[in-house]
């Protein structure tokens, strides 16, 4: 990507933060919010992090060496240690550290 | 105005801890990508979207595809519509101000807008104003700061954007914990693996509309608790 569409991407993805954050102020200020919407947006944020963990591992190969060992024990102790501490910033920088650590012995 | 504002510092404290880590490393890899101060600004301050600045990092090093991006930031910040929800009703009393409210509604702004009671003695909208712009100033002053420390520091930090994969990662342990129906969760796991075996060049718009379409088909079976 070259500058001026690195510039066109971030007035593309403010407008895809802003029409989500504004439109139930737009649209459901007076009447009351459909039933779909309101289950979508109940659900969807649920889906969509699994999604977005998937899109992160996307480029990891099984197939080839380091078979996305590393990537694995790095979620793995992602999750034990928010699973056990639920602490988001201790699993976050403990969970790099791991990563990091364990992708420099392969 | 000045009182909300101390009012409203010690509330935020959490978010600064929390922004300053994402922010920090949001920054770094910023330059890593060839981003300088300005470009790290103007991310922090139009987009200011955490999740979506950290997939910012990943499409900045792909070939430009405007209406995948844009589909994509959409379905990602899909969660704030039902913010949006919750707080029609608190913001009313803001007037204009709601749109700024709106504006600044990211996930830890929100939590503390539903979460946090305004001192009797405080405007509302005041200090939920305050409470908005001292956690968009701790974004934009961290991710700034990790861009110029990545400009004057040189070490390795090959791994480091695993931050994201992290932060996605308990955040959906949050979620699992406190779900009682885990298949919205399994349905966005499975769906994109699938898709990236089947279709791999165009596994993100595919997914994202199966998961939306799997989601609305499985409505009377899934998530009743969220009505």
């Amino acid at each position: 990507m070259n500058k001026t569409e690195v510039v066109l991407l971030i007035g593309i993805m403010a407008a895809a933060t802003y029409l989500p954050r504004m439109i139930v102020f737009l649209v459901f200020s007076k009447g009351t919010t459909p039933k779909w919407i309101a289950y979508l947006s109940g659900v969807l944020p649920t889906a969509i992090m699994g999604f977005l963990i998937v899109y992160c591992l996307h480029s990891v190969s099984v197939f080839t060496y380091p078979y996305g060992i590393p990537e694995a024990i790095g979620v793995l102790a992602t999750v034990l240690l928010h699973v056990w501490k639920r602490n988001t910033l201790l699993s976050i920088s403990l969970g790099t550290v791991v990563y990091m650590i364990v992708l420099r012995m392969f | 105005m000045r009182k909300a504002f101390k009012a409203a510092l010690p509330h935020t404290v959490p978010v600064f801890a929390g922004y300053l880590v994402l922010g920090m490393a949001y920054g770094f890899l910023m330059h890593e990508r060839g981003c300088g101060l300005l470009v790290t600004f103007l991310s922090s301050l139009l987009i200011f979207a955490g999740s979506l600045q950290y997939v910012q990092l990943d499409l900045i090093t792909k070939v430009f595809e405007p209406i995948s991006s844009f589909v994509l930031s959409l379905v990602i910040n899909a969660r704030h519509i039902v913010y949006g929800i919750t707080m029609v009703e608190p913001y009313k009393k803001a007037g204009w101000k709601k749109w700024l409210l709106a504006f600044w509604m990211t996930d830890e702004t929100f939590s503390l807008h539903c979460g946090v009671q305004t001192p009797e003695d405080i405007d509302d909208t005041d200090f939920k104003m305050a409470i908005a712009i001292l956690d968009h100033l701790y974004w934009i002053g961290a991710t700034c700061f990790g861009n110029v420390l990545g400009s004057m520091l040189q070490f390795d930090t090959t791994g480091m954007d695993f931050v994201l994969t992290a932060l996605f990662v308990t955040i959906f342990v949050d979620q699992w914990l406190n779900s009682k129906d885990h298949r919205p969760a399994l349905v966005g796991l499975f769906v994109p693996v699938v898709c990236l075996v089947a279709v791999p060049d165009q596994y993100i718009l595919v997914s994202l509309v199966l998961i939306v379409v799997l989601l609305l088909a499985g409505r009377n079976r899934m998530g009743g608790s969220h009505e």
